[in-house]
């Protein structure tokens, strides 16, 4: 035994660090866990039965909640507002951003810094402005109304994203597609785009998180539950079903389980995008 | 306004010394660390009322068959401590610390991302040449890390300000939709304003004071990092 003081002492900190970050560790898995274990029980044993693991294990819960509780149509308004919202909040702020990287025109900062500008300002302050024009242009309980907003809500960040990106591509690239015959659009669509890529991943990513856990313009702006995302939906459904915790604890699960599993996919794109974000700010 | 500056007060302080002491421990070579980085993330992922309503179960203080529905007051029964057991949401007292609370349980995450990045750009050789000085753990932290990290420390400290004080579907989620008064938070008072009495006027005067207050705060925190990144 060749055990010196000091690797005693640092075993025994590892040790202490460990045991620190597991306990946080387990904080944050826990609530999940018993969400899941709720999801699976019926109505008489939850709220009876408070084993880690349940007794009886029902799967029901998840078919009931799809079909009554309506999750189904939640779910597909959910992915359609949040794939629109990514395509129309890529496509707008990519040109957006080319155009005010590359080219001139007047009142160029201006607009940008009104972008910018935007960022700034809390959507509480906008709420009743936002509901007014909502209300005049007729796009109030509509879908295209909800999509676009939620694509102005993402906008400003994903232009300052891409606007400092595109900055820094050199501008031989673009001289080569001009002599190779590629128009303004051109250069956007075939070198600015695929050079963007990976600041793109990181503007899908977090938009897709923000919209699909949306709730606040859902609520202003949308009555129809036919028109509703998942966690309007979620809302409403505990109005109607408050009584019944395993499903609602089914519905919780459904509309957690996509943005977990993203999130667990793409992590490693996640962590670098906040990170960087952290250093630039 | 006075709930959501305790609430953002709660957020600053525990949320944020979480996160720095988290990332510390973190910013080592060590097994699970990647583990640890991917668990500590899920939390803010998840939305608002999912994990509203996750802890509202949890902390549910309805009794039936004698037995605590809630978890947190089962276990608090099971292990003796029945003077413990609470209305947690319902009672005026401890309603508002519960939200802050999980708050910061949902908010903790991106502190830690951000800071554990921030700790990662410091020079090793910052560290030694302390080490060389004779400093000691609590002196490298004073004297190498926190000077380093200030422009994050501000980063993060300004987004959780902002965040916290526009907190409101955590509200919703775990108080409900009669809202009390104890826990009214600016963006539930806008609301229902708006949608309860129609009062349009007042509610866009609210929203405006709000945003400017806010805007204020932002502004003042970019005067604050730009006299320290020049000293």
């Amino acid at each position: 035994m060749n055990v010196n003081k000091y690797q005693v002492t640092s075993f025994f900190n590892s040790t202490i660090i460990h045991i620190f970050l597991m306990t946080v560790a387990v904080t944050c898995l826990f609530p999940l866990f018993w969400m899941l274990r709720c999801a699976l029980m019926t109505n008489q044993t939850v709220f009876t039965d408070k084993s880690l693991i349940p007794h009886v294990i029902q799967l029901g819960n998840f078919l009931q909640a799809w079909k009554e509780g309506d999750f189904g149509m939640f779910f597909l308004n959910s992915v359609i507002y949040t794939t629109s919202v990514v395509i129309g909040i890529v496509l707008v702020s990519s040109l957006a951003a080319f155009a005010f990287s590359r080219l001139n025109f007047p009142g160029k900062n201006f607009f940008f810094y009104m972008f910018v500008a935007a960022m700034m300002i809390p959507l509480p302050g906008s709420f009743v402005p936002l509901y007014r024009l909502m209300t005049m242009l007729g796009l109030i309980n509509t879908r295209i109304g909800y999509i676009l907003c939620m694509i102005n809500v993402g906008l400003s960040m994903s232009i300052l994203l891409l606007k400092t990106f595109f900055d820094k591509m050199p501008a031989d690239l673009e001289d080569a597609a001009r002599i190779d015959g590629c128009g303004r659009l051109g250069i956007w669509w075939h070198v600015a785009l695929p050079l963007a890529r990976p600041a793109i991943a990181v503007i899908v990513i977090f938009n897709s998180l923000s919209v699909w856990n949306e709730y606040i313009l859902a609520a202003l702006l949308l009555n129809d539950t036919s028109l509703m995302p998942l966690q309007r939906g979620l809302m409403v459904f505990e109005g109607t079903h408050s009584v019944d915790y395993p499903l609602l604890m089914a519905g919780l699960t459904i509309a957690a389980v996509p943005i977990v599993s993203i999130y667990l996919l793409m992590q490693r794109h996640i962590i670098k995008g906040l990170s960087s974000g952290a250093i630039v700010g | 306004m006075k709930n959501a500056c305790f609430i953002t007060l709660i957020a600053l302080t525990f949320q944020n010394a979480l996160a720095l002491a988290l990332a510390l421990a973190c910013d080592r070579k060590m097994r699970l660390e990647k583990f640890y980085r991917v668990v500590f993330f899920i939390p803010p992922v998840l939305s608002e009322i999912v994990v509203g309503f996750i802890w509202r179960w949890i902390l549910n203080s309805g009794v039936q068959d004698g037995q605590h529905i809630g978890l947190l007051n089962f276990w608090l029964d099971k292990i003796g401590l029945h003077h413990m057991v609470h209305n947690w949401l319902s009672d005026p007292k401890t309603a508002l610390a519960c939200i802050a609370v999980v708050h910061s349980w949902k908010g903790f995450g991106w502190g830690f991302i951000m800071l554990l990045a921030g700790l990662q750009t410091i020079d090793k050789q910052l560290y030694e040449a302390a080490k060389v000085d004779g400093a000691g753990g609590w002196k490298t932290f004073t004297n190498v890390t926190v000077p380093m990290m200030i422009p994050v420390i501000l980063v993060v400290v300004i987004l959780t300000i902002l965040g916290s004080m526009q907190v409101f579907v955590l509200v919703l989620s775990m108080v409900g939709q009669g809202l009390v008064y104890h826990t009214e938070v600016p963006v539930t008072r806008i609301l229902s304003a708006m949608t309860g009495t129609n009062r349009f006027g007042y509610a866009c005067a609210m929203g405006v004071n709000f945003g400017l207050i806010l805007i204020c705060v932002s502004f003042a925190f970019k005067v604050i990092s730009d006299k320290m990144k020049q000293a």
